[in-house]
């Protein structure tokens, strides 16, 4: 009894003094499911990854196990003959992985040099020549190539700049290609004003233009005076030509993507634009210094795009230009620019800076920002009075999504690889992209992996995976994903767990891995926890996972607990602080409306779909009662009767629709005239041509119902109906009635 | 490609050209010639498209079909016979920007100048082919085509011509990267429309045969098949032609088949009970040679003149 009070005394006070529960700060412990995961090398996994620098979009970060796979697939022979060769590479794999710490900054091949170099050192004298064959076959195959890199703090912006500057240079190609093209045409539009001008058919630029050898055989003057054009409607007009060397001076002098020109001329004026910045600040600054020069770029874009269709209009389009401003920019001309790529290292600092981003994300630019957050649990550290869960982290994508245009990817650096398509699909989204990334640093006490605790802050629910793509479709259901996460379904993830017992009996459990078990791998809140000496386990005490999911009155009764393991794989366990439970609990209501936006247990399908069952339910009932009356009459009822009962008459076939016209009046199908001249030929006041070029009978009384006949005669494709004369006076009508006879 | 803000204002301008001013001068065709009707489709293609005269042009080879280009009032190119195609392919080289339309006769493209049609379907250049087939040489007073039926007798060959025609969409739909192609008839003007709308809009080298009729030298070729509406079949499809309903009264024979099978449609190209009518084959996503072998560089005025001193500079004197 003493010793349940005690617990429930920490479990509600959290105080470990005179309870009998040990302190935990001085022990290293861990979530027993974290067991199997402390030695990673060993563990072929999605890191390192390497960084290739290659325009095919998809490859910008290859995992080493998937490229290593690809070269044991293509070369490595079936069964026990390539064996040897399929071992060897997977020791080399092994050993990259395992020098990783020490290879920051190189690139595959590197790595691979010195991983093949410390294994040669090691292997068997007699293996040697087997094993130098196999490397040199090896290394041709050996493709993909890039900069190697873990899964710890560097990775998210190495994995982002990656793939931005293979997409910023993809954009500058084609922009500046673009550009320099309408440079070129409006050139044109000059260039054919010069040759004809007088100066270009001046005798001596005559002269020149033909060359010495037959200079003699012309007389240029003559040729000049015939060729110089005395027609001014040739001449450019002067406003167009001022308009299109304004635009030229614009193009060529912009400075958002490095021009062919600039590499030829040392030009004094400035160079290129940066993109990259490390502060939301400087971002703003630059996006608003620059914001005349872009409408000014799309403006003159539009004139030249227009100058060269010959669409460009005075009378129409200078009012339109002359307003020209910020607020004309459409989203679409806006992706014309390089994007933006800041890095917010540690995420907003303070409120200013959170509006900032928000500025910077409603602004409608191009911008792809990257906070990167190496702490999510610090809001647990400050109060200690009302512990709030974690939540800071969220903010910043929900904000994000609620600005509806934004692009928002939320992962923890270890699910990064795996969402790497979405990573992609938000740098090339038209529009702004939010990347909120966990990434472990050091806060919690050296010794666990990077990749094991930003693993276990998406396990556990604490920063899940989402995206938000508003370019995928109009609603939620299209545009939010979230099933990267483990156990989509569930409140947190289920695992199974083997151990033995003091008797050395192997037993095997299901743990549920809870936002407190992660809680629990941070050394910061150890007092959070006591540990339960072995003899005072009892019954009361259940896994935090089940403890959460009961009912207030059954958790009245019981004690929370974490299994825990220490370095020598022995189980212990701890007991919680309520106010951890409680921000567990919070963590889970977070949890599951992520999981109705997502489309998980929504709980507006799920009443819909009672509703409608319920709906259905009625439906069916009651023509189940009227078969039964139905039935029941039935039997009662004679068959000579049944011929009372009304059956449905029979809808007869449409009728035909009636012709609107009597077959007197004459009539041409127009739809089906091929314009063949024949009835135009015959009587031009008669028969014409309509819009489309298709005959119509435009005067009946400017011909005769003899050409009317031979119209119809004449008609290739027999469209015109003479109908019956209407003077009847005309002579031979008898026989040009039978002969229009064949065409009613 | 043009910026959002050009499109905007370029379609907010809804000015248009009245058809007349696609006309250049009355055709000198035969009267009742299939031509005219074709000429007309046309005519009202560019102004429904609002295709700017400037920025269109109608090439052709030789024949009566291939005087097209002279009576559209647009830029054309009367070539020489069997080469229109090459022509086009170079106007459109070096000018993407422009319409480019192909006019060319059934002896004009499947005799003297069947190499470059092959190898033109192979391109994918975006170009619009209408192939006038009159089953004759129109021009040259009637001999025998290609693609004149069996039995047909003409000044070449005067006890009815002994080889089995060729079948143009056969022959199309069999070349690797074939990506439209479709067959109309010049008598109904509705289907001829809509045919050559959707071939314009196909972005890539759409083929259409249009079979023309020659009241001159062939009067009775196509007579049944314009008489009697039971020798037709409508191909229909949500992603081909619409038929009204008032076609649909006359043409019972009808088809819904999908363009984009390649197995049926040879299948429909075969036919010989009927004259199938519509879009037999559609692949919007065959590569086009300009997107394939754009050149990488500007021809810019330095660009051409430095490759052409490296070109000089090949021959030392
Ligand atoms: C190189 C060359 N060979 C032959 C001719 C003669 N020729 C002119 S038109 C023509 C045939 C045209 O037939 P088609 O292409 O079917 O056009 P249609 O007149 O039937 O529309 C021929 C052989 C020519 N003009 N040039
Ligand atoms: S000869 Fe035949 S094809 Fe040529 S214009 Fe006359 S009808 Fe038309
Ligand atoms: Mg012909």
């Amino acid at each position: 009894m003493n010793k349940t009070i005690n617990l429930i005394a920490f479990n509600l006070i959290g105080k470990t003094a005179e309870s009998g529960l040990d302190d935990i700060s001085g022990l290293d412990l861990q979530p027993a499911l974290y067991a199997g995961f402390t030695d990673l090398n060993k563990l072929r996994h999605d890191f390192p990854v390497v960084l290739g620098n290659y325009d095919d979009a998809g490859s910008f970060a290859r995992s080493l196990s998937a490229i290593v796979n690809d070269i044991l697939k293509k070369n490595a022979p079936q069964g026990s003959e390539g064996e040897f060769m399929r071992c060897q590479i997977l020791n080399i794999e092994q050993e990259i992985r395992e020098n990783i710490a020490g290879s920051a900054g190189l690139s595959l091949m590197e790595a691979w040099v010195t991983a093949t170099h410390n294994l040669r050192s090691r292997i068997d004298n007699n293996l040697l020549k087997a094993f130098d064959k196999c490397l040199e076959h090896i290394w041709g195959a050996l493709k993909f190539d890039g900069q190697i890199i873990d899964c710890n703090a560097a990775l998210p912006i190495a994995m982002l700049r990656q793939a931005w500057a293979i997409d910023q240079r993809k954009k500058a190609y084609a922009s500046r290609k673009r550009v320099d093209e309408l440079i070129l045409r409006l050139e044109h539009i000059l260039g054919a004003e010069i040759k004809k001008s007088k100066e270009t058919l001046s005798p001596n630029s005559l002269k020149g233009s033909v060359g010495s050898s037959f200079e003699n055989a012309f007389d240029f003057e003559v040729m000049s005076r015939v060729l110089t054009p005395a027609n001014p409607r040739d001449r450019l007009p002067e406003g167009r030509r001022q308009r299109i060397l304004d635009t030229l001076k614009v193009l060529q002098s912009q400075r958002f993507f490095k021009s062919a020109k600039w590499s030829q001329k040392k030009s004094r004026r400035a160079g290129p634009f940066s993109f990259l910045f490390k502060s939301a600040a400087s971002a703003l600054r630059a996006i608003e210094s620059r914001i005349s020069d872009m409408v000014e770029l799309i403006r003159v874009i539009s004139i030249a795009e227009l100058e060269i269709a010959n669409r460009y209009e005075p009378a129409k389009h200078d009012a339109f230009f002359a307003k020209f401003d910020e607020s004309s920019l459409l989203p679409e001309d806006l992706a014309f620019f390089p994007t933006y790529l800041i890095w917010l290292d540690g995420g907003p600092k303070g409120a200013k800076d959170k509006a900032r981003i928000l500025k910077l994300l409603s602004s409608g630019m191009p911008v792809k920002i990257l906070a990167q957050n190496e702490d999510i649990l610090d809001s647990l550290t400050g109060s200690k009075k009302r512990l709030p869960f974690g939540d800071k982290s969220w903010q910043l994508a929900n904000m994000a999504i609620s600005l509806n245009d934004v692009f928002v990817l939320q992962s923890s650096s270890a699910n990064l690889y795996k969402v790497r398509d979405k990573l992609w699909d938000g740098l090339t989204y038209y529009g702004p992209a939010l990347f909120c990334v966990f990434s472990s640093g050091d806060l919690n006490g050296p010794g666990l992996p990077s990749y094991l605790v930003s693993a276990a802050a998406t396990e556990s629910r604490a920063f899940p995976t989402l995206s938000y793509d508003p370019s995928k479709g109009p609603d939620w259901a299209s545009r939010l994903s979230i099933s990267y996460n483990p156990q989509l379904d569930k409140d947190w993830p289920v695992h199974s767990f083997s151990y033995e017992d003091e008797d050395l009996q192997r037993l095997s459990e299901d743990i549920v891995f809870t936002f407190i078990e992660f809680v629990a791998s941070d050394k910061r809140f150890s007092n959070f926890f006591a540990r339960v000496p072995r003899r005072e386990w009892s019954e009361a005490m259940v896994p935090a996972g089940q403890y959460l999911e009961a009912n207030s009155d059954e958790q009245g009764k019981t004690i929370p607990y974490v299994l825990m393991v220490d370095e020598n794989h022995i189980l212990h366990r701890l007991v919680v602080d309520d106010r951890l439970i409680r921000a567990a609990r919070r963590c889970r209501e977070m949890w599951h409306s992520l999981q109705e936006m997502g489309g998980v247990h929504n709980s507006h399908a799920r009443n819909l779909l009672e509703l409608e069952r319920e709906l259905w339910q009625a439906e069916k009932d009651s023509e189940i009662a009227k078969l039964r009356t139905t039935a029941l009459a039935d039997s009662t009822t004679k068959i000579s009767d049944q011929k009372a009962a009304p059956s449905e008459p029979e809808t007869p076939d449409e009728p035909e629709q009636a012709q609107s016209v009597s077959t007197d009046d004459p009539v041409i199908e127009t739809p089906r005239c091929t314009t063949c001249n024949e009835c135009t030929d015959i009587n031009p006041q008669m028969f014409s041509y309509n819009d489309n070029m298709q005959a119509f009978l435009a005067d009946l009384s400017a011909g005769t119902y003899r050409q009317l006949v031979e119209a119809a005669e004449n008609c290739q494709v027999s469209i015109i109906h003479p109908g019956k004369p209407r003077d009847m006076s005309e002579p031979n009508l008898d026989e040009l009635m039978e002969r229009a006879a064949l065409f009613h | 490609m043009s910026s959002a803000t050009t499109d905007r204002l370029l379609k907010s301008d809804t000015d248009r050209l009245p058809i007349e001013d696609y006309q250049r001068c009355d055709p000198r065709w035969c009267t009742g010639c299939g031509n005219n009707a074709i000429l007309t489709a046309v005519q009202k293609l560019c102004r429904d498209e609002r295709l700017p005269r400037e920025k269109t042009v109608f090439v052709s080879g030789i024949g009566c079909s291939s005087r097209f280009p002279h009576y559209m009032n647009t830029y054309g190119f009367h070539s020489l016979h069997g080469r229109a195609l090459p022509i086009a392919e170079g106007i459109k080289m070096r000018r993407p920007d422009l319409h480019v339309f192909v006019n060319t006769g059934d002896g004009d493209c499947c005799s003297i100048g069947t190499a470059h049609w092959i190898h033109a379907i192979r391109y994918n250049m975006d170009m619009t082919v209408l192939m006038h087939d009159n089953n004759i040489y129109g021009l040259t007073k009637m001999q025998t085509s290609p693609t004149s039926p069996l039995g047909l007798i003409s000044n070449t060959s005067p006890r009815g011509t002994q080889l089995q025609p060729i079948n143009p969409l056969s022959v199309t739909l069999g070349v690797a990267n074939a990506s439209f192609v479709a067959q109309a008839v010049d008598w109904i003007p509705d289907l001829l429309y809509q045919t050559i709308s959707r071939a314009f809009h196909h972005k890539g080298f759409s083929f259409v045969r249009i079979l023309q009729r020659c009241p001159e030298y062939v009067p009775v070729l196509f007579e049944e098949a314009v008489k009697d509406p039971s020798k037709i079949l409508l191909l229909s499809h949500e992603n081909g032609l619409k038929i009204s309903a008032d076609l649909s009264k006359v043409y019972r024979n009808q088809e819904k088949h999908d363009p984009s099978n390649a197995d049926r449609a040879r299948e429909i190209a075969a036919m010989t009970d009927r004259i199938p009518i519509g879009i037999l084959y559609h692949n919007p996503d065959a590569p086009r040679h300009e997107d394939v072998e754009y050149p990488d560089k500007l021809g810019t005025p330095q660009m051409i003149k430095t490759v052409l001193n490296e070109e000089f500079d090949k021959f030392t004197i």
